[in-house]
């Protein structure tokens, strides 16, 4: 089968408006999730992950006064992963990827300036083809907390199918009041920032980003490290809408079919899907126990980001490609004290280390859980 | 090529119209005062399924579809279910429930959100429900367009296909909004295939099964 490769990557956070910025301010054990007064919930204080305003509107990709703040965000994170990389948006060959949950959300409110279709997740991936001159239809996927990791496998499938040369999986959201109150009632969010895996956690918090990873049937030009997607499936557990698996049956079955023959010894590390709710971190240990991958080094990296829900998949992937290509595991922020009835070996603090491989994990709500292999390139088949 | 080798089994919902492979199950006769289409659709089709009360009306639609689809067919066989993949698209999504959970939080005097609404408010909950009822557990994904899109629909099914992640697929559009439901629901075995299935010939199969459907009465 051909192989899949990285060729370009951005992130836009709290903690950056490139994937260099945030990748510096992560190994220096900086989080990005901060009290805020731009939110409130009945119960009172509010910690989010939030890009900061004057940066992005500064950009100068755009007239920020005709594009929403998810198509800012969005717009700016792919100019900034293929502007200057040879990458050509318009070309016939190139399809773009969405990834979003809840796209334009923060427009459901009355009095929005932009006119009513905007609101349509297909409508924003209009707007990011027609900035680009892209000519072909995007594809929008949204498939809740999963989505950007089931991006990136849809992109890897497409791409070995052959028909396009380079695939710009894009996602994003934005926090808006209506998902903050939405966690907020299903008792989801952490009063204080989240703690994934940690025994004193109490939920998630959001975040926003954008992040845009770009992938090619076409190996990169020369460099040290060569990355590439080389396997990813999904399952569903098929048991609850909301609550995961106890068993971690879907989980587990998706991890089998992404590992395929290949020994859980080539597995360096497990980037978590990690979100820091008793349950999601739970469900996760006991099928990495079950597919006899508990001894191996596992983060979240939400303590730093956030939940970035249709931006998750993507940017933590991308964080996890850097820590193969920079031979660095990063720390699992908000971790101190076993908090799951299986023992993980969580990442205590972010050191050097060679590592070949990262399993990638996602679930997410309607039982939907996705997993992809990301490897330096050596001849995997 | 013969564009009608491709006869794959499916059930569409347009226009108060139930049809399974082009036979009408359920046509509504809409009196003021009426339930919602789908439950008496639901109601009037002898389909018992509690939990069907508590999904909001996409998930509603989209399970209405698949039941009719996958019950008393020749899909009707749990193994095949199991590992089938899922390939739902939608234009609106979850926004008729959007629209309402932002109700419930739209005035601070009147602040209750609530947790039941709030999980429907992703349109991948439709697809969760489908695989809840036929534990299916095989690959799952959800597309938005701004109508079925037979091209994105089959490039991933010929992909799912040739690569040997799965031997059938579940597929389909299912939309809801302000009462008005549609669903077109079919599913495709790898041993159909032949010089038939192509991308015209899926396309002709969604053109005059579902996009023609409102003509049939």
């Amino acid at each position: 089968m051909p192989a899949v490769y990285k060729i370009a990557d951005n992130i836009i956070s709290s903690l950056g408006f490139d994937t260099d910025e945030n990748f510096r301010n992560i190994v220096s054990g900086i989080s990005g999730i901060r009290e805020t007064e731009k939110f409130t919930l009945p119960a009172g204080k509010v910690h989010a992950s939030l890009v900061d305003d004057t940066r992005l509107e500064a950009s100068a990709y755009f007239d920020p006064s005709k594009y929403t703040r998810l198509e800012q965000l969005i717009i700016s994170s792919i100019h900034n992963a293929v502007d200057g990389t040879g990458i050509d948006m318009a070309d016939p060959e190139t399809l773009i990827i969405l990834s979003t949950v809840k796209g334009n959300n923060d427009l459901i409110v009355p009095g929005s300036p932009f006119e009513p279709d905007r609101i349509h997740l297909w409508r924003t991936a209009g707007i990011i083809k027609e900035h680009f001159a892209n000519p072909n239809d995007p594809v929008v996927i949204s498939s809740a907390c999963i989505s950007g990791t089931l991006a990136i496998i849809y992109a890897r499938r497409v791409l070995i199918s052959g028909k396009y040369k380079t695939v710009v999986v894009a996602g994003g959201d934005v926090v808006t009041p209506f998902i903050l109150s939405g966690f907020d009632c299903l008792k989801a969010i952490d009063p204080d920032p989240c703690r994934p895996f940690d025994a004193s956690r109490k939920g998630l918090s959001l975040g926003e980003a954008a992040g845009t990873i770009v992938l090619s049937g076409q190996m990169p030009a020369e460099r040290d490290t060569i990355i590439e997607i080389a396997s990813g499936s999904s399952s569903n557990d098929a048991n609850h809408i909301s609550g995961p698996s106890r068993t971690g049956e879907g989980l587990l079955r998706s991890i089998e079919k992404t590992l395929g023959n290949r020994s859980v010894d080539e597995v360096g590390f497990i980037n978590a899907h990690g979100t820091g709710t008793l349950f999601n971190d739970e469900m996760e240990s006991i099928a990495f126990s079950r597919c006899g991958l508990d001894n191996k080094p596992v983060n979240s990296l939400k303590g730093y980001l956030g939940h970035t829900l249709g931006a998750a998949g993507i940017i933590e992937s991308i964080l996890s490609c850097w820590s193969i290509e920079k031979n660095m595991l990063i720390k699992s922020y908000g971790y101190s004290q076993q908090g799951t009835s299986v023992p993980l070996n969580m990442i205590i603090g972010s050191a050097p280390a060679t590592v070949k491989a990262c399993l990638k994990t996602s679930s997410g709500f309607g039982g939907t859980n996705a997993t992809i292999l990301i490897s330096k390139y050596n001849g995997y088949k | 090529m013969v564009i009608s080798d491709l006869n794959p089994e499916y059930c569409s919902i347009r226009d108060g119209v139930v049809t399974v492979n082009g036979n009408i199950l359920y046509a509504d006769n809409h009196q003021e005062g009426d339930e919602p289409f789908i439950i008496k659709a639901y109601r009037s089709l002898g389909i018992s399924y509690p939990k069907f009360f508590k999904m909001d009306s996409l998930s509603k639609t989209g399970f209405l579809a698949a039941e009719l689809l996958l019950k008393g067919t020749a899909t009707d066989n749990q193994e095949l279910k199991s590992n089938i993949a899922v390939i739902l698209m939608t234009g609106n999504a979850s926004l008729d429930t959007d629209l309402n959970f932002q109700s419930t939080i739209d005035n601070p005097a009147a602040y209750f959100p609530s947790p039941s609404i709030f999980v429907y408010t992703l349109p991948n909950i439709m697809l969760g429900e489908i695989c809840i009822r036929f534990k299916i557990t095989g690959e799952g994904i959800v597309f938005i367009d701004r109508e079925i899109n037979g091209t994105v629909l089959y490039e991933y099914i010929d992909t799912l296909f040739t690569d040997g992640i799965t031997d059938s697929c579940l597929f389909g559009w299912v939309d809801y909004l302000n009462g008005k439901a549609e669903a077109f629901i079919s599913v495709i075995h790898k041993d159909m295939i032949t010089q038939s299935f192509n991308q015209h010939s899926f396309n002709s199969f969604i053109q005059r099964t579902f996009r023609t459907s409102n003509h049939q009465h």
